[in-house]
């Protein structure tokens, strides 16, 4: 697929890239462009790679071929802690189990990615009360991850992706460990708190019904693309 | 299309039976573990070999120094014996025809010995040698001289015996000196004894001991007119009455034997029967060996922590298999027993492995017992230790026993493993509940604090054994084990709240908030470790310093004078003593005779002393300061300077009276003062050398110190050539022996200080590395939200520095207590000594400082080595 669209600017361009875990090739060539604000939905089977694209494009992993470039620098290029940096600055991370920090409350959840950006405190605590408030869970804030339902760890640990305003959002199935009225509750909140930050979303999922607040669907297979691409992935 | 029918139950082959579905299971899931990682294996199996390695390397040099007591004829003429000693100075010619006639007709052997020291000479000198002379043709005629029968060839076969006997020079040695010296029938041998070379000729190797008696090591033969022109005695040192073993009143006539000889001896005589001389010995070492058996358990406890944190890592790390096998309907219990099975091979191996550094440590560790017995109790020929039938099996129950009690946490931990489905889900949090019980803590200490009062319990020979002491040692040690395991989590929190502090950090502090039980285990190991370590130390230094202040106030004179160890004189001839009175370049010479003599059913060293000329020219120590003379009754026939030990011992101080049984009948001592000493712990009772010499046939004196005219040469070559079986050292060289053998006397503690710290380390580095792969989710996002690994290395850093920090605090305030336990209460009751309480603060502060940084650094590694083995992945991965 061509990246060189016209304007807007990309907020994200993958340009032919390739990832191996010896010897089976997971990525075979892939491109794809991403503009600020555009949500994204990433489907397809068991193994074809959805998950490792994904990180791939949040700078987690490393691509073997091709580059990735988010706001124009290729992520290639930067080393292990400009990339984190990157992490603690503009993408944020939604995950299927939300892995909250079992040590800490929601709160704290919340504030850590804060602390890490180096956040003043005032406006750490200001931030923090804003999203529990948006993500409804004020009145549970002192509780630990153990003692929160699935829904209210997902919508804390998507408060906590969100806490840094990133300019990125990547989530792995969201919803998929969550009962239906949560799940749709979560979606909700997901595509409500994207708009109102203006945050691009690439959404990994099963669920066809979830694709609903996305822009685009892609479905992959063997590490490809398959059926028609959109004019935008032209 | 039908799908095909699966095949009916009915149909299928018998299942197999648990054990063998168990044996099949465990083959193919823990063994093939075992083979892709040998090197966690191996490390596994190292723990557990240390563990029982070290118990049994201290058992096993004990036991070597105990048989060093063992007769040194034991070997040449069997057990058999009624043992007749003089408490000093030997049999004379008249003497030995009453113990003659005593026995008379009587189915059993008078035998004389002469038993003396030499050393080797040539190009390996100066090792020492025990010489004994024995009577070679009363021997052959004894009824129970079956090994000794083999020291001479049949008769008619060359040489001949009599010219064999005849020969001065024949020497039969211990299979031990043939082999280090290379030596074999027929071959020319020099030894040294009394200062001078003597040529001997080989005649054979003795036979190595039969029924369980062992030949000593540095044994050599001689015939008795050989040895005492050899040693340069005019009489025996001791006589063995063999009664033949198959008589059917043997052990009767033995009774009716001793009884007699003790009667026709009065006082002067010491007569034991079989087996009394090694108990003698053995009872008298019971608590000093009780004190080692109690630091090798303390050597197999930290050996136990260590296969508990081993075994822990395994649990965690297979954590995802034994979810796959519950899923697969493995029950709780069959999860148990295939762990057990695991447990229970590996402590196979590491019993093993335990017998054979068992075995290399003992032969290290054999001489510092060895040598601390030689110093404190008696000599011993203790050179090696030999592994026993009775070693392997308790290095079986050691190792299996303490494996699977060791491994009991992480095996109770595996079986609670829910199935996959749930540990997927991330809602599985194992925990260790033992160590959540502060309150239990403080009861406990409160109990330690409580049993202090108890009395000591007597042993036998006069020994006590601090039960009080261990007693709350023990106790603190539990407490305070739950009573810091119980602070982590309010100290944690405390630090976390403190927003001044960097995120790394802050975060680090917020995971100890929460601390698991795995972190509790971690602290609770380095808290016994630490305590155990830092109390060796300040133990160590009080006695240090206690004895150096000892040795300065000991050793005043110039010049000390004595008998060496081996090869030279039996003691200071008086002659010698005259002649170095009459030297211009001398001021005064104090002899002094010291020898061992039976007290109230034990064994004192009585001496005599030069009085009142010592306290003229000496300082002492005094406990309790010497009464004036004229204060000593008029039915006393002498006084004494009693030590510190015979006070504790006996129960007896300042102005009480003592009674001694001496060859000129009973004798009353007035206790005049007590002193601070620290050369024995079996009792000193001084007393004045002319009342010593007019009770006892004393035949030289023990040692003399010299004290010069001020500021005159000593001429020390001088008298060194004209005395050449003496020795003559400076107050320096003196001090420095001296405090080299106090060193000696705490190999052993030291060992434990650096094994406890060896364990503190590695017990943190272990507990660690698991706490961080149970956590890899949590270190997986926290990379997902930014953090690079130089900062998940300072969360972890901060995580393990903060562990040990606790650690340390609580194991500053245990060594504390403990090391006045050892000092005040245990020391105090064993041996009866009164030590200074000797802080080595700057030495402590660098210790507790190096235990945290290494807590950092330890966590720090951890934090590599687990971004060296995970792949950057999301959390899910």
């Amino acid at each position: 697929m061509d990246a060189s669209s016209p304007s807007p600017t990309p907020l994200l361009v993958a340009e032919g890239i390739s990832k191996h875990y010896d010897p089976q090739p997971v990525l075979r060539g892939l491109s794809l462009r991403l503009d600020p604000g555009e949500r994204l939905a990433l489907m397809g089977p068991s193994g074809s790679g959805k998950s490792t694209l994904l990180h791939c494009l949040g700078g987690i992993e490393t691509v073997d071929e091709g580059r990735i470039l988010f706001r124009g620098e290729d992520l290639a290029a930067l080393d292990e802690s400009a990339r984190a940096a990157l992490r603690r600055s503009a993408i944020g991370f939604v995950f299927q189990f939300f892995h909250l920090l079992p040590t800490l409350s929601a709160r704290e959840n919340i504030e850590l990615p804060l602390e890490f950006a180096g956040v003043s405190s005032r406006e750490r605590r200001e931030r923090v009360e804003d999203l529990l408030a948006a993500v409804g869970m004020t009145h549970r804030a002192a509780g630990t991850p153990s003692e929160l339902s699935g829904g209210e760890c997902q919508r804390i640990a998507l408060a906590r992706a969100l806490a840094i305003r990133p300019r990125l959002l990547l989530a792995d199935e969201p919803t998929g460990n969550l009962d239906t009225a949560s799940g749709e509750r979560v979606l909700d909140l997901l595509a409500e708190l994207c708009t109102s930050a203006g945050t691009a979303l690439v959404m990994v999922t099963h669920q066809p019904e979830t694709t609903r607040i996305c822009d685009r669907v892609l479905h992959m297979r063997d590490g490809q693309w398959i059926g028609e691409p959109t004019p935008a992935e032209e | 299309m039908r799908a095909r029918p699966l095949p009916h139950a009915s149909a299928s082959p018998a299942p197999p039976g648990p054990a063998r579905r168990l044996g099949a299971l465990w083959r193919k899931t823990s063994l093939r573990h075992a083979r892709n990682q040998p090197w966690q294996t191996l490390a596994l199996v190292a723990i557990l070999g240390l563990g029982v390695g070290g118990f049994l390397s201290i058992q096993m040099a004990n036991r070597a120094a105990v048989t060093g007591f063992e007769g040194f004829t034991d070997a040449v003429t069997g057990r058999s014996t009624v043992t007749v000693e003089k408490a000093v100075g030997a049999f004379s010619a008249g003497e030995l025809g009453r113990i003659r006639d005593t026995v008379g007709l009587r189915p059993a052997e008078v035998v004389p010995l002469v038993e003396g020291e030499a050393a080797t000479a040539g190009t390996d000198p100066g090792r020492p040698l025990r010489l004994l002379g024995v009577d070679l043709v009363g021997i052959q005629n004894a009824p129970v001289a079956d090994s000794s029968a083999d020291l001479l060839p049949p008769p008619g076969e060359e040489p001949g015996l009599w010219s064999i006997l005849r020969d001065r020079r024949s020497a039969w040695v211990a299979p031990e000196v043939a082999r280090r010296e290379g030596l074999s029938p027929g071959e020319t041998w020099t030894i040294r004894a009394r200062g001078e070379e003597h040529a001997l000729t080989v005649r054979g190797v003795l036979p190595p001991g039969e029924g369980g008696v062992s030949v000593p090591p540095n044994l050599v033969v001689l015939d008795l007119a050989a040895a005492r022109s050899l040693l340069d005695r005019g009489g025996v040192d001791r006589v063995e009455i063999l009664v033949d073993p198959e008589l059917p009143d043997a052990e009767a006539l033995r009774r009716i034997l001793a009884e007699e000889l003790a009667g026709v001896g009065g006082g002067a005589w010491q007569v034991l029967l079989p087996g009394q001389q090694q108990a003698a010995g053995a009872q008298m070492t019971a608590a000093f060996r009780l004190n080692l058996l109690i630091l090798s358990l303390i050597a197999l406890l930290v050996g136990l922590y260590l296969i508990a944190l081993g075994m822990d890592a395994a649990v965690v790390k297979r954590r995802r298999e034994i979810g796959i096998l519950r899923s697969l309907g493995l029950t709780a219990g069959e999860i148990r027993k295939l762990w057990a099975l695991d447990i229970a091979a590996l402590a196979l191996a590491g019993t093993a492995a335990g017998l054979v550094l068992g075995s290399l440590g003992s032969q290290l560790v054999v001489r510092a017992v060895a040598r601390t017995v030689n110093t404190l109790y008696l000599e011993t020929t203790a050179a090696s230790a030999q592994l026993q039938a009775g070693d392997v099996a308790m290095a079986l129950l050691l190792g299996l026993g303490g494996g699977l009690l060791a491994a009991w946490l992480p095996l109770r931990d595996a079986a609670s493993t829910p199935p996959a489905q749930v540990l997927s889900a991330g809602r599985f949090r194992p925990g260790l509940g033992l160590l959540r019980r502060p309150g239990l803590g403080l009861v406990l200490v409160v109990f330690g604090l409580a049993v202090l009062w108890l009395p000591p319990v007597p042993l036998p020979a006069g020994s006590r054994f601090p039960v009080a002491g261990y007693a709350a040692a023990f106790a603190w040690l539990i407490g305070g084990t739950l009573l810091v395991a119980g602070i982590v989590r309010p100290v944690a929190r405390a630090l976390a709240g403190r927003r001044s502090l960097p995120p790394a950090l802050r975060h680090g502090f917020q995971r100890l908030r929460a601390a698991s039980s795995r972190h509790r285990l971690a602290v609770a190991g380095l808290f016994v470790a630490t305590g155990m370590a830092l109390s060796m130390g300040i133990m160590v230094g009080s006695f240090e310093s206690t004895v150096v202040r000892w040795l300065n106030v000991r050793f005043q004179a110039d010049v000390y004078l004595s008998a060496p160890d081996a090869g030279g004189q039996p003691g200071v001839p008086f002659a010698t003593v005259e002649w170095l009175e009459a030297q211009p370049e001398v001021r005064a010479v104090l002899p002094s005779a010291r020898f061992p003599v039976p007290l109230e059913g034990r064994t004192v060293l009585l001496a005599g002393a030069r009085y009142p000329d010592l306290l003229e020219e000496e300082e002492f120590l005094w406990i309790e300061e010497p009464l004036p003379l004229s204060a000593q009754p008029a039915d006393a026939d002498s006084f004494a300077v009693v030590n510190e030990t015979f006070r504790y011992r006996f129960g007896k101080g300042q102005g009480d009276r003592v009674t001694l049984t001496t060859p000129a009948g009973p004798r009353t001592l007035w206790i005049r003062a007590v002193k601070a000493d620290y050369g024995n712990d079996r009792g000193l009772l001084e007393t004045d050398l002319r009342a010593l010499r007019s009770w006892f046939d004393i035949p030289f004196y023990t040692n003399a110190v010299i004290h010069t005219e001020p500021g005159a040469p000593i001429p020390l070559e001088t008298w060194r050539a004209r005395e050449t079986g003496l020795q003559f050292l400076r107050q320096g060289e003196l001090r420095a022996t001296a405090l080299r053998i106090f060193g000696e006397t705490f190999t052993i503690a030291q060992a434990i200080q650096v094994l406890g710290l060896g364990v503190a380390f590695a017990g943190l580095a272990l507990a660690l590395l698991t706490i961080i792969r149970e956590d890899a989710a949590s270190l997986r996002t926290l990379r997902c939200l930014g953090l690079d690994e130089r900062r998940i290395a300072k969360v972890l850093a901060t995580e393990g520095a903060g562990l040990a920090a606790v650690a340390v605090l609580g194991g500053l305030v245990l060594s504390l207590a403990l090391a006045a336990l050892l000092i005040f209460v245990i020391n105090r009751q064993s041996f009866g000594w009164t030590l200074l309480y000797r802080l080595p603060a700057t030495e402590m502060a660098l210790q507790a400082v190096a235990i945290v940084a290494t807590g950092a650094l330890v966590g720090w590694l951890c934090a590599r080595s687990t971004r060296a083995r995970d792949r950057p992945s999301s959390p899910d991965s």
